[in-house]
């Protein structure tokens, strides 16, 4: 009988270039979406 | 190769940090102008003049605040039509002979580069007696029945600024008029000699000269060097626009003179900003601001005057419907405020008063 080794990847601290990569589309689109409300609350016309 | 729920959860925090910080740098740099609109900056050149005297003729509107508050709440509210108010007139001890009622009005004096001059009246008051008084005392009654006025600048068709017409015309029928858009029909018809019984208002004198109607949106220019700008302000007591007038001095700065600024001080300087060549910065400020025109404060003016001083204005030349308590704060903020001499029946010295000059250039 052959022994065969198996190597296991040890998945525990293996980083997600997948979520990486979603996550900067996610966090961008987050940032644009902030500068647009605060863009309305700063140039809202409002009678001294 | 499966991605772990975990993993790709970590992944997508980390990115989303580095996503959001990275749209920061870039936005505020590389592509700022996209997000964060310019302010505009005005370019309407109104020219120069030489300087401006402004002499405070009257600035007591009325002489008792509980008492015009109360003949308006009476009435039914601030939203009541000023002609319909049954305003008080007699029993009012610090008023003029018991009647309540005096009346906002200043002289502008201008001097243009090549040496030449005019005289604009500001506004004519109330009480027609009042009024009288006050022009007789600085000489604006010969002024006026020698031809040598040349225009009303009619701010806006308050009772307090407007109702002294007849004593104009009394001395001078065919005065040119300037008045805002927005002047309701009685005030066309006041002008041409009607009678209000009921607030107690009328002109025996009917208006023969040109009346000239500012529409807003636009500067109009009235002189080299002097321009005006009209708000479509809907106002308490049925009122309608209101008109502030902008002057160049040479080498000073844009003057704004205001009747009431029922615009807001804040709206007003923006557009002179956003409008007129040069208003980037404003020299001076002379006429009521409408803070505490009653004495009472609210939270929201603190920030009122909080943001004036970025305009870099040099003198506050501000009266009548400012309001004392404005006047004070101001000067505890540092504000330049121009002092009077409570004279002729102004109360405190806070301000420019009755008879007060100034002068810009």
């Amino acid at each position: 009988m052959n022994d065969t080794t198996v190597v296991q990847e040890n998945e525990e601290n293996k980083f997600s270039w997948s979520g990486f990569i979603v996550g900067l589309i996610v966090g961008g689109a987050l940032f644009l979406l902030t500068i647009q409300i605060v863009k309305a609350l700063m140039f809202s016309l409002t009678a001294a | 190769m499966s991605v772990s729920r975990r993993n790709f959860l970590k992944g997508l925090a980390v990115g989303g940090t580095a996503g959001y910080f990275a749209m920061a740098g870039v936005t505020s740099t590389v592509m700022k102008d996209m997000f964060l609109p310019k302010e505009p900056v005005g370019d309407d050149d109104i020219g120069e003049i030489k300087s401006v005297k402004v002499t405070q003729i009257s600035e007591t509107s009325w002489f008792n605040n509980s008492i015009l508050v109360n003949d308006m709440m009476k009435a039914g509210g601030l939203l009541v039509n000023q002609y319909i108010i049954p305003w008080t007139h007699e029993g009012v001890k610090e008023g003029y002979n018991g009647d309540n009622s005096g009346g906002y009005s200043a002289l502008l004096d201008i001097e243009f580069l090549d040496g030449s001059k005019k005289k604009v009246l500001f506004d004519c008051g109330w009480n027609a007696a009042w009024m009288d008084e006050c022009y007789k005392r600085e000489g604006v009654d010969k002024m006026l029945a020698n031809h040598e006025v040349d225009m009303l600048f009619q701010t806006h068709e308050h009772f307090d600024h407007y109702w002294g017409i007849e004593t104009v015309l009394k001395y001078c029928p065919d005065l040119p008029i300037g008045v805002p858009k927005g002047f309701y029909q009685e005030g066309f018809d006041l002008l041409q000699g009607k009678k209000f019984d009921i607030a107690k208002v009328k002109n025996d004198y009917p208006h023969k000269g040109k009346v000239t109607v500012r529409e807003s949106g636009k500067v109009h220019h009235l002189y080299p060097g002097v321009a005006s700008i009209t708000f479509d302000s809907s106002i308490i007591t049925r009122v309608k626009g209101e008109q502030a007038m902008i002057l160049n001095v040479k080498d000073k700065g844009l003057v704004v003179i205001t009747g009431c600024c029922h615009m807001g001080i804040i709206s007003l300087l923006q557009e002179v900003r956003h409008r007129i060549k040069g208003g980037k910065k404003i020299y001076a400020i002379q006429g009521g601001l409408h803070i505490s025109p009653f004495e009472d404060w609210d939270p929201q003016y603190d920030d009122l005057i909080k943001a004036i001083p970025a305009y870099g204005i040099e003198v506050m030349a501000c009266n009548h419907c400012t309001g004392y308590l404005t006047a004070e704060k101001m000067l505890k903020a540092g504000l330049p405020v121009v002092e009077g001499t409570a004279r002729f029946k102004s109360k405190k010295k806070l301000y420019l008063g009755n008879g007060d000059q100034v002068v810009f250039g």
